[in-house]
């Protein structure tokens, strides 16, 4: 069995300022591959980013 | 093929002006107080007007009611490095899955015609920040066709469309004083 990857965030450290790049790092984490280039994953990007502070962004 | 259905209008543009133009176009050229839309090549579901009136016939403060899409890879299916799964069932704040009312879908304004890909995105984003109340059906309403030639695919060189209106909702909420303040 292989172990799982770390969690992008946790990877990174709860410290580190969430980007955009960072975001996209972990939506694409998140979803399967085939999910990336569509319409509803940029749906879900930008709920996604609407859940954290603008200080953060 | 239009003149087989009754109470169906045929608009064509002069110009070819993307899909947010056609929308635009398709709303501005109707009088009914709830709006629904469909892509030439997609279909809903036999019940889904019905079941989305009726959500909105429920529920009066609801502006706008969604529900889930299925994909659907149909003949020679998506080019390669394009994915998607035949029936695989989403949740999507889509045109084609919605029935708004007219007030509320005024309340937000139209389909961005600067974007050739994520109007759709655009546009959604749009009626969160303005505070719209949606509903979101368990039901599956609408079939997304996928086939090779649809606009995400041939028009694949504008996706960079897609985080520039993520980004444009960004700077919306920058400059929003109520959401400089810092979080708790």
């Amino acid at each position: 069995m292989t172990a799982a990857a770390p969690a992008p965030q946790a990877a990174l450290g709860p410290e580190t300022p969430l980007t955009l790049v960072t975001a996209l790092y972990d939506l694409g984490a998140r979803e399967p591959a085939r999910q990336r280039r569509s319409t509803v994953t940029y749906l879900r990007l930008y709920e996604y980013l609407r859940t954290i502070p603008l200080p953060m962004l | 093929m239009v003149a087989a259905f009754t109470g169906v209008r045929y608009l064509r543009r002069a110009v070819r002006s993307g899909q947010a133009a056609a929308l635009n176009l398709g709303v501005a050229s109707t009088g009914g107080d709830r709006l629904a839309f469909l892509d030439a090549d997609d279909v809903w579901a036999a019940e889904k007007l019905r079941l989305q009136g009726q959500a909105l016939d429920a529920n009066p403060a609801i502006d706008v009611v969604y529900g889930h899409m299925r994909e659907r890879v149909i003949g020679a299916g998506a080019p390669a490095g394009v994915i998607a799964r035949d029936g695989a069932v989403r949740c999507a704040e889509l045109p084609g899955a919605m029935l708004i009312r007219r007030a509320a879908f005024e309340r937000v304004g139209g389909f961005d015609t600067r974007f050739t890909l994520g109007s759709v995105v655009d546009w959604y984003a749009r009626s969160c920040e303005a505070g719209l109340h949606s509903l979101t059906l368990p039901d599956v309403v609408y079939e997304r066709r996928i086939h090779g030639a649809n606009t995400g695919i041939t028009q694949a060189r504008h996706r960079t469309d897609y985080l520039q209106v993520v980004k444009a909702a960004l700077d919306r909420r920058r400059a929003r004083p109520a959401d400089r303040k810092p979080g708790p």
